[in-house]
């Protein structure tokens, strides 16, 4: 029970930071974050840097792939991957 | 060997029999046809060459198959019982760097040899042609090794197969840069040929080769009489010609070539990566970066802007920048120091000349100028009650980022950074459009072309537009026409003959490709 509020937590706190970068991108549907074109490559700066700084984790360049972008999930999924490691 | 030449078309259908006749009688081993078609093409142009080639095969196959089997045995050894977790972490990171310095090396050699051959022997020795596309397939060996690093995907055990991946004939006059997760799998498939695909290859290259011969290589003439080294004498409106019609001569022939590789590809069975999105109808640079040769734009970003970004010291920089000055500006300095870094590197692929870097420079620079002042834009729209989906907004736009693109060719085909500028310079303050008439009046006069050359151009440009407008729209007119019946097509078939051949008649002499000499 506690995870689960601790996942909804982080997933608010993530929330936060995408909108932060772009209030007019609708984070909780959109799927497609990257194979749409709808972040650009500052855009993702931006998100990993802040992501990185929050969560105290290190994010290389190899996990910046779409697989790991195009949604909010896919995101707080590879943010615990790598809270893991 | 030019796409339209005997040579080429006699060589394609030999080997669409070959790849028949095997795909019908050893389908296992199909994909040896397209090795050997690469292989052939290779020699074919570049003879011995292919050493380079082959020693970047075998390195990036090398080192594939090591990393991998680092990665596999340090999983295994951590996996053990009654390790803590300060030795798992000590293993993981003693691994890490070994796999790091293995990448390190093969990205090094691979560099390396496309250092030589693009810089270093073109200068010592007399001029010598480049291994036939080695700034294209050293790129796709730089990115299949990092990938391996990165654990995107398993290595490809056999050596033959690794080679196609980098000799693939079509891709080697001018690209696209392939990746391995994307044209593996049509690589090394079983395929027959079908009638409906057929006709797609088909209308592809045809598509390709109006946009190739009766465009770009109609404009050619004119943009060279305007666009040269004498060009500083020239009045504003008559460069501003000459700029305009090079953007469009530029688009026409590099996305022609492509279209018509893509359609050689296919008869294959292989599909290979987008290189353009209807470019001109960006809104930004930044977009038009996107959709112009995006398989050089998406290879920049991955394996430079995001690892160059990620390194320790820019993100420590770009954390201090966010702290102190809000979460806009460490994006604005760090992701603007990278994309010049990125631009400057395009403009060093081209070549390593001055101008090409100046090219370069101006495109980082306009898109990190835009991106700092988003923000800025954003609220002057506000101010001026203008909507994000105001239709005026969109083509103002389209028409500012397609005016930045026709002045990046002063850039681009002049030779000389001074004279770029100055071609700049008379663009505002010396537009003299009278001189400027008589300059392009004389165009014909002087035999540099002729009117129907011109007109020839136009209506190929109408179509292209047309073309345009339909994609752009979520349509696809090559899709359209291979699915109408055979009336309609061959309507479409002899008329797009007709202007090509026609084309042909009226042409001042066709040139080889503007990318393939990169």
């Amino acid at each position: 029970m506690s995870s689960n509020n601790e996942g909804a937590e982080k997933m608010d706190e993530l929330l936060e930071i995408l909108q932060d970068v772009r209030d007019d991108v609708d984070f909780e549907t959109c799927e497609t974050l990257i194979d749409d074109g709808v972040l650009t490559s500052f855009d993702i700066l931006q998100i990993i840097s802040v992501i990185n700084d929050r969560f105290d984790i290190e994010i290389p360049a190899t996990s910046i792939t779409p697989k790991n972008f195009n949604s909010m999930s896919a995101m707080q999924a590879m943010i615990e991957r790598l809270e893991e490691d | 060997m030019a796409f339209y030449s005997i040579a080429f078309f006699s060589f394609v259908l030999f080997f669409v029999i070959l790849h028949e006749l095997t795909g019908h009688f050893f389908p296992d081993l199909q994909w040896t046809v397209r090795l050997l078609a690469g292989i052939s093409f290779f020699v074919y142009v570049s003879g011995l060459k292919i050493v380079f080639l082959l020693l970047s095969a075998i390195s990036i196959w090398g080192g594939a198959i090591v990393i991998s089997n680092e990665a596999r045995l340090n999983k295994e050894y951590r996996k053990q019982a009654g390790l803590s977790r300060e030795e798992k972490k000590a293993s993981k990171i003693r691994s890490r760097n070994k796999k790091k310095m293995y990448v390190a090396f093969v990205v090094v050699l691979n560099l390396a040899f496309l250092l030589m051959a693009k810089y270093i022997l073109p200068v010592t020795a007399h001029p010598v042609a480049l291994p036939l596309g080695i700034s294209f397939y050293t790129l796709q060996a730089v990115s299949y090794i990092i990938d391996i690093y990165g654990e995107k995907y398993e290595p490809q055990h056999n050596p033959g197969k690794v080679l196609l991946f980098l000799c693939w004939f079509p891709q080697m006059i001018q690209g696209p840069i392939n990746r391995y997760d994307h044209i593996g799998k049509d690589l090394y498939k079983t395929y027959r040929l079908s009638a409906p695909d057929f006709r797609l290859a088909f209308y592809v290259f045809l598509f390709g080769a109006v946009k190739k011969y009766a465009i770009a290589d109609l404009l050619a003439p004119m943009v060279n009489a305007s666009l040269n080294d004498n060009a500083s004498v020239y009045p504003g409106s008559y460069l501003l010609f000459g700029a305009f019609l090079y953007a469009i001569e530029q688009y026409a022939d590099f996305s022609g070539g492509i279209d018509m590789a893509m359609g050689a590809s296919l008869l294959f069975g292989v599909r290979m990566a987008e290189n353009f999105r209807q470019p001109y109808f960006s809104t930004s640079l930044s977009e038009f970066w996107r959709r112009w040769h995006i398989s050089l734009g998406s290879w920049m970003r991955d394996y430079i802007f995001y690892p160059f970004v990620t390194t320790k010291p820019m993100s420590r920089l770009n954390g201090a920048i966010n702290r102190r000055f809000g979460n806009h500006a460490g994006r604005a300095v760090i992701g603007g120091i990278s994309n010049l870094l990125v631009f400057a590197l395009v403009g060093l692929w081209h070549g390593p000349e001055l101008h090409f870097i100046a090219w370069g420079l101006y495109n980082g620079l306009i898109i990190a100028l835009s991106d700092a002042a988003a923000p800025l834009f954003a609220s002057v729209n506000r101010m001026l009650h203008i909507g994000k989906n105001s239709k005026g907004l969109y083509c103002f736009r389209v028409l500012r980022t397609f005016m930045i693109i026709v002045f990046a060719g002063y850039f681009d085909v002049i030779g000389s950074v001074r004279t770029g500028f100055t071609c700049f310079f008379n663009t505002f303050f010396n537009f003299d459009h009278i001189h400027g008439a008589k300059l392009i009046g004389q165009l014909m006069s002087e035999d540099i072309t002729s009117a129907e050359a011109i007109v020839t151009a136009g209506i190929a440009i109408v179509l292209l537009v047309v073309n345009s407008i339909f994609k752009e729209t979520g349509h696809s007119p090559v899709n359209y026409v291979c699915t109408r019946r055979y009336m309609f097509r061959w309507v479409v078939c002899f008329a797009l003959m007709g202007l090509l051949l026609y084309s042909f008649t009226v042409s001042f002499g066709s040139r080889g490709f503007m990318y393939a000499a990169f």
